[in-house]
Order: structure tokens, then sequence, then C-alpha cells
């Protein structure tokens, strides 16, 4: 899977320390892309729990899946209804 | 942004716990899409091509059960077919066989032959260098008919086409006149019946008979020749229609007063038994003045010589018999009838029946005669 971030950084040549430990991209709450996450805790057709740096995500909502997931980018697609950050 | 779409994958329904922990193992080896969760412990994922085998020996690692594995993509199709060996080899000699079969001749195809064999032609074409597997691209139509023609006197016309693997071969004959084949072994027609000409329809030839004549058996009816208008003999296939009366006989004779050998009813047996030929056992002999006698003989071992032979002996006497010829008269015509339509054959016509008695001194003889009509003539060398 590409690195949208990464893609971004080498392209517009922009220094680390604009990007976060994560990234984390919401399109119109039906498609979330996650940059940097640290693996999977909760997974569920109403809620996806998943580590990131210094933290946990969890997305509620419906008919949630997985679209793809691999070492360091997770893309979630479904009915999104939230996004906590703890 | 470009779309991560993966064209040959395969999509696995697994069922187990700790699916999240699973997922975390394995994610970082392996990409894995469109992860759906249908049951509690039911997951469904899809994962690439080359990744199954290790992925499988992962779930089983970690005591999951595979419910269903299902392949998509052009690279798995390719894969499989590539592992059946024997449908691969079964199409390589499919197609070297269609290739090399379309080169060749398999099959001669004859029509129109008649009077000439096809084993002639084909033993002919196989002189020439033509058979089956002949290559195609040696084959020259044109010289074969000019060949088969100037081979064959009977043929008056050939023509050859190459049809897919077969030659087609049509031939015509021509169409020879009867007066002019065989010309030397023309014989005459002669009469197969005795009887009394009553029509004649000449076709070609001589005739040797007119209407009236009496004819024999074997007497030439029609000569295998006419003259032509120079007065020259010309040899000809005898063929005429000739109609003859034949007559079917069939006689009895009846003696009013006859002497028969008949038997009293008193028996004799004698019996012998003998080996290597020497009586070794014979009864007493007949005493009969006229006797019938009837033998039998046994062979005791089939590794000595005994016989064993048995006579029995009729007494028979003379007696008159007295049969007047009025009371048998009408059976013993009847008997001859039969007879006499025994003789007949199907395809005469029955004209007239009658019967002749010829009586004189107790003796009576009953003639039965029935005329027919039949064709008569046929070639000397059928008779």
């Amino acid at each position: 899977m590409f690195n949208f971030f990464s893609e971004l950084k080498k392209h517009f040549a922009l220094s680390d320390s604009l990007f976060s430990s994560y990234q984390i991209i919401n399109l119109s709450n039906k498609f979330l892309y996650i940059e940097g996450h640290k693996g999977v805790l909760n997974f569920s057709t109403e809620m996806i729990t998943f580590k990131v740096k210094n933290g946990v995500i969890t997305v509620q909502g419906k008919c949630l899946y997985i679209s793809e997931i691999s070492n360091d980018t997770l893309a979630i697609s479904g009915e999104i209804k939230s996004i906590e950050v703890f | 942004m470009r779309k991560t779409k993966i064209n040959n994958y395969c999509e696995i329904k697994i069922k187990g716990l700790n699916q999240d922990k699973f997922i975390n193992k394995i994610y970082k080896k392996y990409n894995l899409f469109d992860i759906k969760k249908v049951d509690y412990n039911i997951l469904s994922l899809k994962i690439n091509l080359k990744d199954e085998k290790n992925i499988k020996k992962e779930l089983i690692n970690n005591n999951f059960e595979i419910l269903k594995i299902k392949h998509f993509g052009l690279k798995y199709l390719f894969k499989t077919f590539l592992k059946r060996y024997g449908i691969i080899t079964g199409i390589l000699i499919i197609l070297v066989g269609v290739l090399l079969s379309n080169k060749y001749i398999l099959k001669t195809e004859i029509i129109g032959n008649d009077l000439i064999s096809t084993t002639e032609i084909n033993e002919c074409l196989k002189e020439y260098g033509i058979s089956t597997f002949t290559n195609k691209n040696n084959i020259d139509c044109e010289e074969i008919e000019k060949y088969l023609t100037s081979k064959f006197d009977k043929l008056s016309l050939v023509s050859i086409i190459k049809k897919g693997n077969s030659l087609v071969i049509n031939i015509k004959e021509k169409v020879v006149n009867d007066e002019y084949e065989n010309i030397d072994s023309f014989v005459p027609l002669v009469s197969n019946e005795n009887g009394r000409i009553l029509s004649i329809k000449l076709i070609q030839g001589t005739l040797n008979v007119k209407v009236g004549d009496l004819i024999s058996k074997g007497d030439i009816l029609v000569q295998p020749y006419i003259y032509d208008s120079s007065n020259e003999l010309k040899k000809v296939k005898p063929q005429a229609e000739i109609v003859a009366e034949i007559w079917h006989e069939e006689s009895y004779t009846h003696y009013d007063k006859k002497v028969v050998t008949e038997r009293t009813g008193k028996t004799y047996v004698e019996k012998q038994i003998s080996l290597c030929g020497i009586d070794l056992m014979k009864t007493e002999g007949c005493n009969f003045g006229s006797y019938e006698k009837e033998s039998s003989e046994i062979n005791f071992s089939i590794f000595l010589p005994i016989k064993s032979k048995t006579n029995i002996y009729y007494e028979t006497t003379k007696v008159t018999k007295v049969e007047p010829f009025e009371e048998v008269k009408e059976s013993l015509i009847e008997k001859c009838r039969k007879n006499a339509l025994l003789k007949v054959q199907d395809c005469e016509i029955i004209n007239k029946e009658y019967h002749k008695l010829i009586s004189g001194a107790g003796v009576h003889t009953i003639v039965y005669v029935i005329q027919t009509e039949k064709q008569v003539g046929v070639y000397e060398n059928q008779l």
C-alpha cells in the first residue's frame, strides 16, 4: 500500500517536524485513512479501536470494515459516526 | 491518489477467537484487504495469491478453522491450468494431430462407379503413389484424372477434388450398347422346356422357329447374329419373348387283382454270439417257408471283438387282394392331379386340365395332364 504522507513529504520536500506521529484523513465520514498506526485493538462492525503513538483511536459507526491494513497504513470503510482520540 | 487494487487474490473465511491479535500478528508481514466481521467468531478477508500458502500456515498455527477459500484472478486460473499436466499434454497432442492431419489425405471417396469396382480404382491410385497419409501438396488432381482415364477404358469422365482430409473421385462410366458389349461371347437362345410355340416377339437376333412349332428342351430358338442391309453377318446378343404351351403329365397304373405278401403274425427270434467271427453260441435256425427278416448287432466290448447278433423272422404268406377300379378311381385321379401340379411352376399360366383312362384285362392306367403357358428361352450357357 502506498504511503500518502510520505509521498507528500517527498514531493514537496517537507520536514519531518510537520508530520506528527500519526495522520488521519476522513473522507465524508465514509472512508478513513490512517498512517502511523500500531495495530488493531478491537474490531467489530460497530467499532474499530486501534493504537497510535501515545494513544488509542476509536472509530464508531455502522457496517465498518478494514479496507486495507499494512505495516504503517490502515484504511477503514463504512458509515463513520464518530472518531475519538484517547 | 493511486488506488490500490488487487487482481489476483484469495478470499478466506475463518472461524476462531482472538482475531484482532491474529491480524496484528500478520499485518506487518502481509497486506490484508477487506477484513469484515461476519459473526463474533467468523471473519472474512482477502489476501494476495502469493501470500496464501504462508497465511494458511499461520491460521493453522493459531488454531483458526478455514471455513471457505475462493480464488480470483487470471493468475490463479493459469496456475491451476499449469498443474494439470494431463490436460496440457492432451491439448498439445490434439494440436499436433490436427496440424499434421490437415496436411495429409486420410480417406479416398469414390462416387459414380458401377462397372469398375472401388478396389480396382484404389489399386490403380496406389500404383500412382496415392494412398492414406499422402501429403496433400503432392497431389495434382489434373494429372491423376488423366492417369485414371488412360488406365480404364470404361471411364468417360473423371473429376477429382480435395475436400478437407478426403480425396473425392467422381467418375462417369461409358454406356456401352448391348450390341457391342462382349461381342465375341454371344450364345444362342435355347428352349428350356418341351412344348409348342404359341407366340413370338423378336427383339434382337435371327429366329430359328415359328409359331406352332413343337420344341424340345435344348432346341435353338434365336441365333446370335443378324444380316445387315449389305448382307453382312453381324454378331448380336439374341433377345426375344417366346411363349410356349407346355404339358405336365402324371400317370398311375392300377390292378384289379393283386398278389401281396402279408405277415401271418408268427415270429421267430434267432440269437448268435461270436468272437472274432467264430460262433460261441447260436440258436436253432428258422423253419418258416417264407419270411421277412430283421437283424441287429451289438458289440459287447470295445476292447474284445465279441458281438451279439439278433435275427427276427416274420412268417409271411401271399394273399390275393381284389380292389375294383371303380371304388378307388376318384382318389387315384386326385392323387395324379396333385402330383402333376407339383411340376407346375409359379410363373406358368394353367390353360387346361384333363385326364385319360386306359383300361384292359383288369389293368387301368390314369394319365393326368395339365396344360400351361410359359415364357421359354434361356442362353445356351445357362441351360
